[in-house]
C-alpha cells in the first residue's frame, strides 16, 4: 500500500520537476532570441489534418466530391488518450459513433461502439474493415494508434452502398499508415503513467453493517426488535476491537502502472515506400500484490496485459504498370491474472468484494498453531476470501497470437484505355489463443480449524494448451475506371470480394460470403455530383437459390458555393448539400435460445440430442437409448434483414475558419429475424424464426470546428459535436401483452418495462393482523409489510401483477452524445482538453452488486442507510425520510423487482483528456539530429460530472466489476531526421 | 507487355469464376447435425425421435417440464409444498394465475403434438423400416397424441384440436373446441391407436405402447368425461361469454357417460387378463379376504419393471442425473443417502390432510393428534400408531423412529441411517406452535420397494388396479352396488384390508374416492381426480386450506438422532401453512400470452 502511494507521489514529483525545468527553459528561449517558431503552425495543421480525400470502399475520393456521411479521426488524435485499447480513444471524436465505456480490467477493457445508435433489436454489430479487409473486434481493439492513419465511420447509404449484407449497422473503416516519398523519418514515442479507479463503490464498515443487519433481521421477525448484534458487539465494531476488514483496501491498490512505446520508420522513393511500426504496451492491474509476483512463481498474482505489435506496410512500383502492396502484421497479447476468473476475467472477484461484509472474518486466521499471515480465513458461506483469491490460488495466463498478411497488386491498363485499372488482393488473418497456468489451492480456516474441504496445494503448472483459433481468408478483384473530359469527371470501380472464415463451434465453424459490388461517382463542372453504388451479396446462411440480395444506393451533392453568385462572399466560403438513399442488409441474427446458430441455416430442420436418457426393456438402467429433439422449426424463407437509409447533410465553411457539418438521417429497418411469438401456441413450437421485425431509427449529427491564430505565436482551435439517435420498435412479434402500455413494441429498444412505484407502505396501510387494509391494490409478489415498495395498479383490477408494468425509464444506450474541447499553442507549449458527455439513458440500480443488501448473505452499502425502519424503542424512525425500502435478509420479490424506484438518470459529462505539452525549438534540437522533440503530460478521465457518481459513488457507465480507470501520464515524442 | 497483361487478366477472371462457383455458398460441412431429411433416412434416427416423444408424453405425468423434477404430489395435497423455488410452492403460494405458470405446460404440449404429427407424416419415408413397424409407429404417435389431449382435457377442458403439422403460412385460426368435440377427437385417436398397436413388444422394447395401454388411456379419458365437473348442466363458473360454456361443461348430466366407462374398462380388463396381467395378489386369499402379503404385493406393483410386474400395463423409465442443473428429467431420490439431489426432495413429507385417508391394518380408523388438542402426545405414541397402519402406508412411508418397511434390513433405509431430518422438529419446539413445514407426518418412500441403492423410480403410468377402481366408481354411479363392491374389494383386499360392505351410494362413493387416494398415492392422479369429483372440501382441506403437519419436540440436534425413537419427546398436530382456494382453480388457465392473441378464450376467473 505504502509503496503504491510512494510511487504515485514520485510521479507527481517527477512531473512537477519536468515542468519547472521546461518553463525555465522556455522563458530563457523567449528572452534569448526571438526566432519565429513554426511549431504552432505545424500543430495546428495536424489538428485540422488537412486531408483532401475521404476514405471509402473501392476508392478514396476528394472531399469535395464525396456524397456520403462519413466522419474521420486520425491516428495522432487517438494517441491523445493513454489506453491500450483503441476503442477507448474514440470518445467524442467521431460524430455518430456512440462509445460506451466498459470494464477497466487490463486486457478486457474494450468499449462498446454503436454507429448512429441502435437500428435493430436483432444483432446490432457494426463491421470493421482494415485496409479493405474485414477484421473482428479483437483485432481492432488492440491496434495501436501509431499504425493507424485514420479511422472513419461510414454511416449513410452512400458510404455503405457496396457493403451489401454487412452495411446495415454501419462500418468502421480503418486505413493504416503507409510510407511517404522523401527522407527516412524515424520517430519514437513513449509514455508512462499511473492508472487508478474513477470510483470504487464500497460497502459500509462492520459497525454500519451490523447496525443495519439488526434492522433487517428485525424486519423479518414481524417488526419486533430482535437484534443479531448486541450493543457490546456494536461497540466493539465502533471502537475498532471487532473484526472490521475493508476488503477493497486489502485487495485493491491505489494505482497500477501503464507504459507503452512505439518506434516507427517511414520513407521511400519512386519505386518503393515503407512504414514500419514496432509497438509495446504494458498495463498492470490494481491488485495489491508485489510487483515481483508478476514474473515469479509465487501463488500471488496481479493482473497484467502486455501487447507486442509489429506492422510493416510496403509499396512497390514496378515498370510503369504494377503497383504492389505487401502488408505484414503480427501481434502478441499476453494476459495474466490471479487464478480466480471466469473467461479469464476477474469480474467475480469484484462481486465478492462488494458482497463480503467487513465483519465476517479477519483476513488471516491466527488462532492455535496458525502463524501470522499464513492461513486465510474462510467459511462455507463466504469461502472465497478476497485476499486469498489474489494471493493463494496462483495465476493463469493466456496468450493471443495474431498474424495478418495483405497482398495486393494493381495493374494500370492505360494502354487499353486511359484511366482503366485492374487490381487483385488477398488477405489472411490467423488467430490463436493459448493458455498457461500455475495454480494452487489454500485451506480455509476459522478458529484454527478448516471450514471447507479445501486443502493447501503447492503451485502446479499446467501445460500450455490451445484455447481458441480462427482463420480468415479474403480476396478481391477490382476493375476500375477514372476519367475526366471537359466538364465531366467519373471515378468508378466494380469489385468481387469473397470471405471465408473458419472459427470454432458447430454452426459458426465456417462462414462463407461473396460480394459483387460497384460504385461510380460522376461530377459535372465539379458542382453537381451524382453517385451510384450497389452490392449483390451472397451469404451461405440461407437456402440455395435464396441466398443472394441486391442492395442499391444513389446519392448526390450540390456545391452551392461553386455557383458564380457565391464567388465573392466573405461570410460563406464553402457550402455543400448532400443527400443519399439506399438499401443495405444485415445477415447477423440472434440464435434460437437452445441453439447457437447465430441465425444461420434456419432454413434446415435440425435436430439435437436430448440430454436425458429413456430406458426401454425389462431391466434398468442398461440400454439407455438416445433421443433426438427438433431444435426449432425450419423456415425456408429466412433471409437477411433489410435497412432503407435516408440521409441529408450539409457542409459549410464560414468566416474562413469555422467548419460546420450537419446530417439528418432516417433508417427504416425491416425483416428483422425474430422469434415469431404471434403464432398461436397450438402451432406447436415457440421457436419459429421469421423476417418480420420492423424498426425505425432517426437522428442527427452536427459538428463544428473553429481554428484561428492570434498574432504569429498563438494558434487555437475550438470544436464541438453532438449526435442524437432515437429508435422505435415498430413490430417485433412480441408475446401479446394484456395492455398496450405493457408492450415493448412502439417504444425504443431496451426501454425498461416495469412497475411504477408510489412510495412505501406505511403502518397505517395494514390491519392489526398484518394484512393490507381493503381498498388498496394487492401486490401478487409475496406478502408485504410496512416499508415495502408500493406499486400503482395501472389496470385498476385490485391486484398488482405483471399486467401493471409499463415504460419506467430510458434505454441503457444514451440518445444524445456530445463533446467539446479545444487546443491552444503558444511558443512551443500546447494545451488541449476534451469534454465528452451523454444523456438520455437510465441506469438500473438493481444491476449494481450489493444493491439487494443482506439478501443471499450480502452486504450493506451507504444507500441502505436510507432504508425505511420504525423501531421507536431504539430511536429508529425513518418513516418519513426513507429513500430505500425496508431491509431484509430474505429474497424479496416485491421490492427487488424492476420498477421505476431503481431507475436512475445515467447522464454524465466527463473530461476525457487534458494534455499539456512542450515542443522544443527545432533549431535547438537539430544538433541532436532531431526534427521534433515534444514532452507532455496528460490526464485521462480526470473529472466526471454525474448525479449517479455524486449521489451514490457509482460510475455512470460501468456499474459492476473491475472499475473504469483514470490516469495520469507523462510522455515524450521524438522525431529523428 | 500487352500480352502479359491480357494473360494476367484472363488468369484472374478464371480465378474469379472459380471462386464464384456455386459450392462456395453452400452450407459448409458442419459436423454433428441431424436434419429432418436424415431423421427419416434410417430407422435408428426415426426411432430416436419417437423415443424423444415418449419421454415427453409420459414424463409430463410426473414432472413439470419447465421446472425441477418434482412430482405432482405437492399441488395435489399428497405432499408438502417443497422449497420456495419449487413448482408446487410457486404455483400456489400466490394463487394459480395466467401470467405465471400452471401445471400443464400448454406450449410444450402442442410442441409434442406437432412432433408426433411430423413423425406420423414422415415415417413412410424411412427406407429400412418394415411396413408393420411403420404401422406400429403411426399408432404409437396417435396413442401419445391421445395421451396429450387427455391431459389437456382434464386440465383445460376443450382445446384447439390439431391433427397435422402446420407450416407458418397456414391459416391457424383454430378456436377452442367444445368438450364434446375434444372428447370425440381423443376417443378417435385412441381407437385408431388400439387398432394399430401390437399386444406386446419384444423384451428389449418393453415400455412402448400396447393395445392395452391405450385401452386404459381411453377408460381414463371416459371417466373424466363422466365425473361431475364436466358431466353437468351448469359449469363450475361461467365463461365470460356463456356461449363458450360448452368448452368446460357438457351442458347436461348424462348417466350414459358412466356406461361407456364400464364398457371401456371391461374391454381393457379383458385384454389384461388375456395377456396374463392382473392385480398382484400372492396371498392366494382371493376376493373377500385380506391379502397377507399385501406390503410386498403392493410394493412390487408400484416398483418393479415389467413384465416381472404382472400388474403393470405401461410404465415410464427415465433417468436424468442432470436434473439439478437444467432440462426435463426426473430424479426422484426419496431416500437420503444419495447426495446428488436429496435436498430437492427434503420438504415433501405427507401432510396430515392426506394421512387421514389411510386406515389401520385392521380396517378401522386411526386416532391421530388433532388440531386443538389440550396437550401434546409422547413421541412413542407416534411410533406405535405408525406401525399400526395399513400395509400401503407402511410400503409408502418412513418416519422418525420408523424404518422404511419396503426395504427391510437395509441400513440406509432405517430412521437411524436416513442421514437427514425426517420430521418437523426442534429442541425448543413449544406446543402447540408450528416449528417448521415440509416433513409432514412421514417421509415418502413409494416406488422404492426393495430398491437398495437404486435412486431412480419406475413410474407406473397404467396398472390394472386403475381399471378395477374405474369399474367400482362407474358401477356405483349406475347404482349397481354389488358390482361396485366386488371391483373395489379386489383392490382393497389386495392391500391386506377386510372387505368393504357399505351399500349406501354416497358413502360408497366416499369409500371409493378414498381408495383412489391411497392406492394411487403420488401416481399423479389425485390433482385431477379431486377437482373432477368437485369435492366440497377441496378448498379447505384437500388442495388448499390449512396444511396440517406433525411437529416434534426432540432431545438432540444431530440429523440421525432426531430420527431415533429414543429422542422423540412429544409431538402434536399444527398448521404448517395455508393456501387460499379460488373457485377458478377447478381448471387451469391458458397462458395469458395465448389469450392475448385473441383466438383462444380463457377459462373463467383468470
Amino acid at each position: 500500500m505504502n509503496r503504491n502511494r510512494l510511487n504515485y507521489k514520485l510521479y507527481i514529483f517527477k512531473s512537477v520537476l519536468l515542468w519547472t525545468l521546461l518553463l525555465i527553459g522556455a522563458i530563457q528561449l523567449m528572452a534569448q532570441n526571438k526566432t519565429s517558431n513554426k511549431t504552432a503552425d505545424t500543430v495546428l495543421l495536424k489538428n485540422n489534418h488537412a486531408q483532401e480525400t475521404t476514405p471509402g470502399r473501392l476508392f478514396e475520393i476528394g472531399n469535395q466530391r464525396s456524397t456520403g456521411a462519413i466522419s474521420t479521426a486520425y491516428g495522432e488524435t487517438l494517441y491523445k488518450t493513454t489506453t491500450p485499447s483503441i476503442t477507448n480513444t474514440l470518445y467524442g471524436l467521431l460524430p455518430g459513433l456512440n462509445v460506451i465505456q466498459g470494464s477497466g480490467e487490463p486486457g478486457f477493457d474494450a468499449a462498446s461502439l454503436y454507429i448512429r445508435g441502435i437500428g435493430t433489436y436483432g444483432v446490432n454489430g457494426y463491421k470493421i474493415f482494415v485496409d479493405g479487409f474485414e477484421v473482428d473486434n479483437n483485432y481492432f481493439n488492440y491496434m495501436t494508434p501509431a499504425e493507424v492513419e485514420s479511422i472513419s465511420v461510414l454511416k449513410d447509404a452512400a458510404a455503405l452502398a457496396t457493403f451489401g449484407m454487412e452495411g446495415a449497422n454501419g462500418v468502421i473503416w480503418v486505413v493504416t499508415k503507409r510510407g511517404h516519398i522523401g527522407k527516412p523519418i524515424i520517430s519514437f514515442q513513449t509514455r508512462t503513467g499511473q492508472q487508478s479507479p474513477i470510483t470504487l463503490y464500497k460497502p459500509l464498515n462492520s459497525f454500519g453493517y451490523a447496525n443495519l443487519y439488526n434492522q433487517a433481521i428485525s424486519n423479518d421477525n414481524g417488526m419486533v426488535w430482535n437484534p443479531k448484534y448486541s450493543p457490546a458487539q456494536l461497540q466493539a465494531y465502533q471502537n475498532g476491537t471487532g473484526t472490521n476488514v475493508d476488503w477493497f483496501n486489502q485487495v485493491v491498490k491505489n494505482n497500477g502502472a501503464y507504459t507503452d512505446g512505439d518506434l516507427m520508420f517511414n520513407g521511400g522513393d519512386q519505386n518503393s515506400k515503407y512504414n514500419v511500426v514496432f509497438d509495446y504496451a504494458n498495463q498492470q492491474g490494481l491488485y495489491n500484490v508485489s510487483n515481483s509476483s508478476i514474473t515469479s512463481n509465487t501463488q500471488t498474482s496481479d493482473e497484467q496485459f502486455q501487447r507486442y505489435n509489429l506492422r510493416a506496410n510496403l509499396d512497390f512500383n514496378m515498370f510503369s504498370i504494377f503497383e504492389a502492396k505487401v502488408d505484414i502484421g503480427g501481434r502478441l497479447e499476453n494476459r495474466k491474472s490471479p487464478n480466480y476468473t471466469s473467461n479469464f476475467s476477474t469480474a467475480k472477484l469484484w462481486n465478492d468484494l462488494a458482497n463480503y461484509p467487513s465483519n465476517i472474518y479477519p483476513v488471516y486466521d491466527t488462532t492455535g498453531t496458525n502463524g501470522a499471515n499464513t492461513h486465510f480465513s474462510g467459511t462455507t458461506i463466504y469461502p472465497n476470501n478476497p485476499v486469498g483469491s489474489i494471493q493463494g490460488l496462483g495465476w493463469q495466463s493466456n496468450s493471443v497470437r495474431e498474424l495478418l498478411g495483405n497482398f495486393s497488386l494493381k495493374e494500370k491498363l492505360d494502354f487499353i484505355t486511359k484511366g482503366l485499372y485492374l487490381s487483385e488482393a488477398y488477405s489472411f488473418n490467423s488467430y490463436v489463443q493459448s493458455t498457461y497456468n500455475k495454480t494452487g489451492t489454500y485451506a480455509r480456516y476459522i478458529g484454527g480449524t478448516t471450514t471447507t474441504a479445501d486443502k493447501f496445494g503447492s503451485i502446479v503448472a499446467s501445460s500450455q494448451v490451445a484455447q481458441a483459433q480462427s482463420d480468415w481468408r479474403q480476396a478481391w478483384f477490382t476493375l476500375g475506371y477514372n476519367k475526366s473530359f471537359g466538364n465531366h469527371s467519373i471515378i468508378s470501380a466494380i469489385n468481387y470480394q469473397n470471405s471465408s472464415f473458419r472459427g470454432e463451434g458447430l454452426f459458426p465453424y465456417k462462414i462463407n460470403r461473396e460480394n459483387i459490388s460497384g460504385r461510380a461517382n460522376y461530377a459535372y463542372k465539379n458542382k453537381y455530383i451524382a453517385e451510384f453504388g450497389f452490392s449483390y451479396y451472397g451469404s451461405d446462411a440461407y437456402a440455395q437459390g435464396h441466398n443472394w440480395g441486391f442492395y442499391p444506393a444513389i446519392s448526390g451533392a450540390w456545391i452551392i458555393s461553386g455557383e458564380s453568385f457565391f464567388k465573392t462572399n466573405s461570410i460563406l466560403q464553402f457550402w455543400k448539400l448532400r443527400a443519399s438513399v439506399g438499401k443495405s442488409g444485415n445477415q447477423d441474427a440472434n440464435s434460437p435460445s437452445n441453439f447457437a446458430s447465430n441465425g444461420r441455416f434456419l432454413y434446415q430442420q435440425y435436430y439435437g440430442i436430448n440430454s436425458s436418457t429413456l430406458y426401454l426393456g425389462t431391466t434398468t438402467p442398461t440400454g439407455g437409448v438416445n433421443m433426438l429433439n427438433p431444435l426449432y422449426i425450419a423456415n425456408p424463407n429466412v433471409f437477411a434483414e433489410a435497412s432503407m437509409k435516408y440521409n441529408i447533410g450539409t457542409d459549410l465553411t464560414l468566416f474562413k475558419n469555422l467548419a460546420i457539418s450537419f446530417d439528418l438521417f432516417l433508417d427504416k429497418r425491416s425483416g428483422i429475424l425474430t422469434q415469431d411469438n404471434s403464432l398461436p401456441g397450438y402451432f406447436g413450437n415457440n421457436v419459429v424464426f421469421n423476417n418480420v421485425g420492423k424498426m425505425t431509427n432517426k437522428g442527427f449529427e452536427v459538428s463544428a470546428s473553429y481554428s484561428n491564430t492570434i498574432g504569429k505565436k498563438v494558434s487555437y482551435n475550438i470544436n464541438g459535436m453532438a449526435a442524437f439517435a432515437k429508435n422505435t420498435i415498430d413490430y417485433e412479434a412480441e408475446v401479446p401483452p394484456a395492455y398496450q402500455y405493457n408492450a415493448q413494441t412502439g417504444r425504443a429498444y431496451g426501454t425498461p418495462i416495469g412497475l411504477v412505484s408510489q412510495g412505501f407502505y406505511q403502518l397505517t396501510d395494514f390491519n392489526p393482523d398484518g394484512s393490507l387494509k381493503s381498498g388498496q391494490p394487492l401486490p401478487l409478489f409475496g406478502k408485504v409489510q410496512p416499508g415495502d415498495i408500493k406499486y400503482k395498479d395501472l389496470d385498476n383490477n385490485g391486484v398488482v401483477d405483471q399486467n401493471d408494468v409499463t415504460a419506467i425509464g430510458k434505454p441503457a444506450l444514451p440518445t444524445l452524445t456530445y463533446a467539446f474541447g479545444g487546443s491552444i499553442n503558444f511558443i512551443g507549449f500546447d494545451f488541449g482538453i476534451l469534454f465528452q458527455g451523454a444523456s438520455g439513458n437510465s441506469v438500473n440500480l438493481l444491476n449494481v452488486p450489493g444493491m439487494q443488501g443482506f439478501v443471499n448473505n450480502g452486504n450493506a452499502f451507504p444507500i441502505q442507510q436510507g432504508a425505511w425502519a420504525y423501531y421507536p424503542s431504539q430511536n429508529i424512525d425513518t418513516r418519513a425520510t426513507a429513500t430505500y425500502p425496508r431491509l431484509t435478509t430474505l429474497a424479496n420479490t416485491n421490492n427487488y423487482r424492476t420498477s421505476d424506484f431503481w431507475m436512475q438518470n445515467g447522464d454524465y459529462l466527463r473530461i476525457r483528456n487534458i494534455e499539456l505539452g512542450y515542443s522544443f525549438n527545432t533549431q535547438k534540437i537539430s544538433s541532436l539530429l532531431l526534427s521534433k522533440l515534444r514532452v507532455y503530460t496528460n490526464l485521462v478521465n480526470p473529472v466526471t460530472f454525474s448525479s449517479l457518481l455524486k449521489n451514490y459513488n457509482i460510475d455512470p457507465q460501468t456499474i459492476s466489476g473491475y472499475p473504469p480507470l483514470k490516469s495520469f501520464n507523462i510522455g515524450i515524442v521524438a522525431v529523428f531526421k | 507487355m500487352k500480352k502479359l497483361m491480357f494473360g494476367l487478366m484472363i488468369t484472374f477472371i478464371l480465378l474469379g469464376m472459380y471462386a464464384c462457383q456455386k459450392t462456395f455458398l453452400q452450407q459448409p460441412n458442419v459436423s454433428g447435425n441431424v436434419s429432418i431429411s436424415t431423421i427419416f433416412s434410417n430407422s435408428l434416427n426415426a426411432t430416436s425421435e419417437l423415443l424423444n416423444a415418449y419421454q415427453w408424453a409420459f414424463g409430463q405425468q410426473y414432472m413439470n417440464q419447465s421446472n425441477t423434477g418434482v412430482c405432482m404430489g405437492g399441488i395435489a395435497g399428497e405432499e408438502s409444498r417443497g422449497y420456495s423455488w419449487q413448482f408446487a410452492y410457486t404455483c400456489y403460494a400466490t394463487g394459480l394465475n395466467a401470467t405465471t405458470t400452471s401445471w400443464v405446460n400448454y406450449g410444450i404440449t402442442y410442441q409434442q403434438v406437432r412432433e408426433l404429427c411430423i413423425i406420423r407424416e414422415n415415417i413412410d419415408q424411412v427406407p429400412d423400416m418394415d411396413a408393420v413397424t411403420k404401422g406400429y409407429v403411426k399408432a404409437e404417435c396417435q396413442g401419445m397424441m391421445a395421451q396429450w389431449y387427455m391431459l389437456m382435457f382434464k386440465d383445460f377442458g376443450g382445446v384447439p384440436l390439431v391433427n397435422h403439422s402446420y407450416v407458418a403460412t397456414d391459416n391457424m385460426n383454430i378456436p377452442r373446441a367444445s368438450l364434446q368435440q375434444t372428447l370425440t377427437f381423443t376417443e378417435k385417436l385412441c381407437d385408431s391407436a388400439i387398432a394399430g398397436l401390437p399386444d406386446s413388444w419384444p423384451a428389449s422394447q418393453f415400455g412402448r405402447l400396447t393395445k392395452g395401454a391405450v385401452m386404459a388411456l381411453k377408460a381414463q379419458l371416459l371417466i373424466f368425461a363422466a365425473r361431475p365437473l364436466f358431466n353437468s348442466s351448469t359449469p363450475y363458473l361461467s365463461m365470460s361469454d356463456p356461449a363458450n360454456n360448452n368448452m368446460i361443461c357438457f351442458g347436461n348430466t348424462d348417466p350414459k357417460r358412466w356406461d361407456s366407462v364400464v364398457t371401456a374398462s371391461n374391454i381393457a380388463l379383458a385384454w389384461c387378463k388375456s395377456q396374463g396381467l392382473d392385480v398382484i395378489n400372492t396371498g392366494g386369499a382371493g376376493v373377500g379376504k385380506p391379502n397377507p402379503n399385501a406390503l410386498n404385493d403392493y410394493g412390487m406393483a408400484t416398483s418393479l419393471p415389467g413384465p416381472t410386474n404382472t400388474e403393470l400395463i405401461l410404465n415410464y423409465q427415465n433417468q436424468n442425473n442432470s436434473v439439478v442443473t437444467s432440462g426435463p428429467g426426473f430424479y426422484y431420490d426419496m431416500s437420503a443417502y444419495w447426495t446428488a439431489s436429496r435436498y430437492d426432495n427434503a420438504l415433501m413429507g405427507t401432510p396430515y390432510n392426506f394421512l387421514k385417508n389411510y386406515l389401520k391394518a385392521d380396517g378401522t380408523e386411526q386416532s391421530w393428534p388433532q388440531l386443538g388438542d389440550q396437550a401434546p402426545r409422547p413421541g412413542s405414541d407416534y411410533v406405535t400408531r405408525f406401525k399400526q397402519m395399513e400395509p400401503r402406508w407402511l410400503a409408502d412411508h418412513a418416519g422418525p423412529g420408523c424404518d422404511a418397511a419396503n426395504n427391510p434390513g437395509d441400513a440406509k433405509w432405517t430412521a437411524a441411517g436416513w442421514n437427514q431430518t425426517m420430521s418437523n422438529s426442534s429442541l425448543t419446539a413449544v406446543f402447540p406452535q408450528t416449528v417448521a413445514y415440509g416433513n409432514g407426518c412421514g417421509t415418502n418412500t413409494k416406488f422404492y420397494w426393495h430398491a437398495g441403492s437404486r435412486v431412480w423410480p419406475l413410474f407406473p403410468i397404467y396398472r390394472v388396479a386403475e381399471l378395477y377402481l374405474n369399474l367400482a366408481e362407474a358401477y356405483n354411479e349406475q347404482g349397481q352396488t354389488a358390482l361396485a363392491l366386488q371391483n373395489l374389494n379386489v383392490v382393497h383386499n389386495r392391500a391386506g384390508l377386510p372387505s368393504i360392505t357399505i351399500t349406501d351410494q354416497a358413502a360408497l362413493r366416499t369409500a371409493i374416492q378414498r381408495e383412489w387416494a391411497v392406492e394411487f398415492y403420488l401416481e399423479s392422479k389425485r390433482y385431477f381426480d379431486v377437482k373432477h369429483w368437485k369435492l366440497p372440501t377441496i378448498g379447505t382441506d384437500i388442495l388448499m386450506g390449512n396444511r396440517l403437519e406433525f411437529q416434534f419436540l426432540v432431545s438432540s440436534t444431530a440429523a440421525a438422532s432426531i430420527n431415533l425413537p429414543s429422542n422423540l419427546i412429544s409431538y402434536w398436530n399444527a398448521v404448517a401453512y395455508t393456501w387460499l382456494w379460488n373457485p377458478r382453480m377447478m381448471l387451469e388457465p391458458i397462458p395469458q400470452g395465448e389469450v392475448n392473441k385473441l383466438i383462444v378464450v380463457q377459462n373463467p376467473g383468470y
